[in-house]
C-alpha cells in the first residue's frame, strides 16, 4: 500500500480519536453537574473548607421563642434563621429614621418574656462595628454607641425595633426605624416552633433564679462509640502536616522523638516547634512573629480557618464529627487584640465534651497564628429514636449535696442536715451558668449527658440516664 | 404565816406544773405542723391564674418515695329537675349536668371564693403518671400538661407505699398501694387575652424627639 494513503488513514484516525476525546470531556464535565475537576486529579489537593468564610462560623449558640402564651423553646441555628435576622438589621440601618437608643434591663426582658419573640444568644462578644461591616449594615445616628453585643433580639411589643444585648457591661441597646409590620411577621414565621420548652426555675425547683431550664428535651440517649485519631509515623498524612507548617524551611527543621512516641519537629531554636504526641494530639507554637497588627474578630478568625485548612482540619476521616465555632476568649485592646478560637467537634449537633478540650484550638496574634492544638475524635451519628428526657431539675438535685459540702468546708459553714438539702440546691443554681446536652466522653464511649457549667469554669456531668460522671 | 407560805408553796407548785403541761403541749402540737412533707407541690403555684393552653406539673420530693400525680379537670355541677314519662305516668327526676367552668371573669387571686368547689366534681384528666426518687436524694417530678381548654383544673400527688399481704384463701402474696399522703393544687386556666404589651410607651416618645432633630440636622446637610 502506498505509504501516503496510510499516512492518510493514521491522519484520519487522529482526528477521529482527537474528536472522540473531545466529546468524550464535554460529556463528562458539562452533563454530570456534580463531576468537578479537582476530583479528576490524582493526587487530592487540601482545598475543603476554603470555602468557608468567617461569618459562617459566628453563629448564635441558642435561640429562644417565645410565643404569645409567654411559653419559651430553645433550639440550635439550623436553618437560616440567623441570615433573615442579619438582613432584618441591614433594612432598619437603610431607613432614613434609623436610629438607637440605650434602654433599660427590665424593658429587654419584658419585650422577650412577655410577648412574642425571638432571642438569638451567642457564647461571646460580638465587636458591632465588625458586625455591621461584615453584614453592610449602615452605622447611621447612635450606632456608634453599641460597642460590643451578645445577644440580639426582636419582639411582637417593639416591631419598629431590633433589641442588643452586651451582657458583659449589663447594657441593653434599641435600634428604631419606620419600617414594615410584616418584617417582624416574616422572620418569627420561620422560626422553628420545634425545640426543648424552657423554664424558669423557679417554676421547675421553686428557687429564685434568672435562669430558664429545659423540662422536656428530645435527645438521642444511646452511647456512641468513639476513638482518638491518630497518626502513623512515615504516613502521608504525618509528613505531609509537617511540611505544610514549615513550607520551605522544612530542609532546616530538627526531629526529635521522645520516650513516649511524641514526635517534636524545631525550627531553628524553637522559634517554631510542631509536636505529635502518640494519641494523636497535636501541638503547634510560633514564638517568632513578624510584626503586624490584629485584623479584629472575623479578620483573624478567617486566619485562623485557612490555618486550620492547611490541616484539612474540616474533615476528619472515616468520622461524622463536625467542627464548631464554641467560644472565643480575647486579651488585649485594638491592634493588640489577641483572639483564641475554640473550634469544638459535634456530633449530630451535639458538642463532644469531657475533661478535654475536643476539636482544634487556634491562637492568631497580632494577625498570624502564634499557636494550635488539634485532638481530635473519631465517631460516627447514632440514628436511634430520640427520647424524652425529662431529668434536668434531677441532674441539679443530683450533683447539688456535693457542690454545697465543698463550699460549706472551704467556708467553715456548719449546716443542719434538715436545711442541707434545701439550701444546697439552692446554693447551686446560684452557681449555674448554663445546662446544655452533651456528648461525654468516656474510654472509648460518648455518652449523651447534661453538661453544667458553673461559675468558677468547673464543669459537672450527669448521664441522661442519671449516671454520675 | 406558815399557813400563808405552804398555800404559795402548794399554788407555786400547781402552776409549775400546768405550766409544764402547757409546754409539753405546745411542743408536741408544733412537732406534728413542722413535719415535713415528703411531696411538695412547686408548680402550679395553688390557686394561680394561668393564660396559656398548656401548664407545667413540678413535684419535688424530700426524699425517696414514690408518688401518683393525677391531674383533674374540675367540673361544676348542674342539677335540674326535669319530668319524665314512665310507663305513661309522669315522674320528677333530678338531671345531673357537669359543665367546665366558665373562668373568663375569674380576675381575683383568690378566685376559689367565686366559685362552688364543694358541689364540684372531678375528673381525670392525665393518665396518672407514677414517680420514684432517686435513692438518699432529693427527686423532682417535672411534666408539661398540654392541649388544655379553659376552666378549673386539679393537681393530686399521692405519696404511695407498698404494702404486702398475704391472700388468706390461696396464701400468694398480694402487693397494694397505701397512700400516706396527698396534696393538691388547684389552678384557673383561662384563654389568652389578645392585649399587645406595651414595653417601649416612654422610650418612643423620646425618641420621636430625637428622630426629628436628627432629620432637620440631616436636612441641613443635605
Amino acid at each position: 500500500m502506498n505509504s501516503k494513503i496510510i499516512e492518510r488513514i493514521k491522519s484520519i484516525i487522529l482526528v477521529v480519536l482527537l474528536l472522540l476525546t473531545i466529546l468524550l470531556l464535554y460529556l463528562v464535565l458539562m452533563q454530570n453537574e456534580n463531576v468537578e475537576i479537582s476530583n479528576l486529579l490524582p493526587f487530592k489537593t487540601v482545598t475543603e473548607g476554603a470555602s468557608i468564610q468567617a461569618a459562617d462560623l459566628v453563629r448564635p449558640k441558642e435561640i429562644i421563642y417565645t410565643n404569645e402564651n409567654g411559653e419559651m423553646t430553645s433550639t440550635y441555628d439550623k436553618t437560616t434563621l440567623y441570615q433573615s435576622i442579619c438582613k432584618y438589621i441591614n433594612e432598619f440601618s437603610h431607613q432614613e429614621t434609623s436610629m438607637v437608643t440605650e434602654i433599660e434591663a427590665e424593658q429587654y426582658e419584658a419585650a422577650t418574656t412577655k410577648s412574642k419573640s425571638l432571642q438569638f444568644n451567642f457564647a461571646y462578644e460580638i465587636p458591632f462595628k465588625e458586625f455591621c461591616q461584615v453584614y453592610g449594615i449602615n452605622r447611621t445616628t447612635g450606632y456608634s454607641s453599641i460597642k460590643e453585643f451578645d445577644s440580639i433580639a426582636i419582639s411582637e411589643s417593639a416591631k419598629d425595633s431590633v433589641l442588643f444585648k452586651n451582657s458583659k457591661e449589663n447594657k441593653y441597646y434599641r435600634i428604631i426605624s419606620e419600617t414594615d409590620d410584616n418584617l417582624f411577621e416574616d422572620v418569627v414565621a420561620n422560626a422553628i416552633i420545634e425545640g426543648d420548652s424552657i423554664y424558669p426555675v423557679a417554676q421547675v425547683l421553686g428557687i429564685k433564679s434568672n435562669m430558664y431550664i429545659p423540662v422536656q428535651a428530645k435527645r438521642n440517649t444511646e452511647e456512641v462509640y468513639c476513638m482518638y485519631e491518630t497518626y502513623i509515623e512515615g504516613s502521608f498524612a504525618f509528613e505531609d502536616i509537617a511540611e505544610s507548617v514549615f513550607g520551605e524551611t522544612i530542609s532546616f527543621v530538627r526531629k526529635i522523638k521522645d520516650s513516649f512516641g511524641t514526635v517534636t519537629y524545631m525550627y531553628g531554636y524553637g522559634d517554631k516547634t510542631l509536636s505529635i504526641a502518640a494519641d494523636g494530639k497535636i501541638e503547634y507554637k510560633n514564638t517568632s512573629l513578624q510584626i503586624g497588627e490584629s485584623a479584629g474578630l472575623y479578620g483573624d478568625l478567617q486566619t485562623a480557618i485557612e490555618f486550620i485548612n492547611l490541616w484539612d482540619g474540616w474533615s476528619t476521616q472515616n468520622s461524622e464529627t463536625e467542627l464548631k465555632l464554641e467560644s472565643i476568649e480575647v486579651s488585649g485592646a485594638d491592634k493588640n487584640t489577641i483572639y483564641s478560637f475554640y473550634f469544638n467537634q459535634s456530633l449530630s449537633d451535639e458538642k463532644i465534651s469531657g475533661e478535654d478540650i475536643f476539636g482544634m484550638t487556634v491562637v492568631v496574634e497580632k494577625g498570624q497564628v502564634s499557636a494550635m492544638t488539634r485532638n481530635n475524635i473519631i465517631a460516627i451519628k447514632s440514628y436511634a429514636e430520640r427520647e424524652n428526657c425529662t431529668e434536668v431539675a434531677n441532674a441539679i438535685a443530683q450533683i447539688a449535696p456535693e457542690k454545697y459540702e465543698e463550699y460549706c468546708n472551704e467556708n467553715n459553714i456548719n449546716v443542719s442536715q434538715k436545711t442541707k438539702e434545701q439550701d444546697a440546691i439552692a446554693y447551686t443554681v446560684n452557681e449555674i451558668v448554663d445546662i446544655q446536652s452533651v456528648y461525654k466522653m468516656e474510654g472509648h464511649f460518648l455518652i449523651p449527658s447534661w453538661e453544667i457549667l458553673f461559675k468558677d469554669g468547673s464543669k459537672e456531668w450527669i448521664g441522661l440516664k442519671q449516671k454520675q460522671f | 404565816m406558815k399557813e400563808f407560805k405552804r398555800v404559795l408553796a402548794f399554788v407555786l407548785t400547781l402552776v409549775f406544773i400546768m405550766s409544764c403541761f402547757a409546754f409539753a403541749d405546745v411542743t408536741t402540737t408544733k412537732a406534728i405542723d413542722t413535719k415535713e412533707k415528703v411531696a411538695s407541690i412547686v408548680s402550679p403555684e395553688a390557686n394561680s391564674i394561668v393564660s396559656s393552653d398548656s401548664f407545667l406539673v413540678s413535684v419535688k420530693l424530700n426524699k425517696e418515695a414514690t408518688i401518683k400525680v393525677s391531674v383533674y379537670e374540675v367540673k361544676a355541677v348542674e342539677k335540674k329537675l326535669v319530668i319524665q314519662q314512665v310507663s305513661g305516668s309522669a315522674v320528677t327526676k333530678e338531671a345531673i349536668k357537669y359543665y367546665s367552668f366558665d373562668t373568663s371573669t375569674f380576675e381575683a387571686i383568690d378566685f376559689t371564693s367565686n366559685v362552688a368547689l364543694d358541689t364540684a366534681k372531678d375528673f381525670l384528666y392525665t393518665t396518672p403518671a407514677t414517680y420514684t426518687s432517686p435513692k438518699d436524694a432529693m427527686g423532682f417530678y417535672t411534666n408539661k400538661v398540654e392541649n388544655v381548654t379553659p376552666g378549673m383544673y386539679k393537681v393530686t400527688v399521692e405519696v404511695v407505699e407498698e404494702v404486702k399481704t398475704k391472700d388468706e384463701k390461696t396464701g400468694k402474696e398480694i402487693k397494694t398501694e397505701k397512700v400516706i399522703e396527698k396534696t393538691s393544687s388547684l389552678i384557673c386556666v383561662k384563654e389568652k387575652l389578645e392585649k399587645e404589651v406595651e414595653v417601649f410607651s416612654q422610650a418612643k416618645e423620646k425618641t420621636t424627639a430625637l428622630t426629628v432633630i436628627s432629620n432637620f440636622l440631616k436636612s441641613l446637610f443635605k
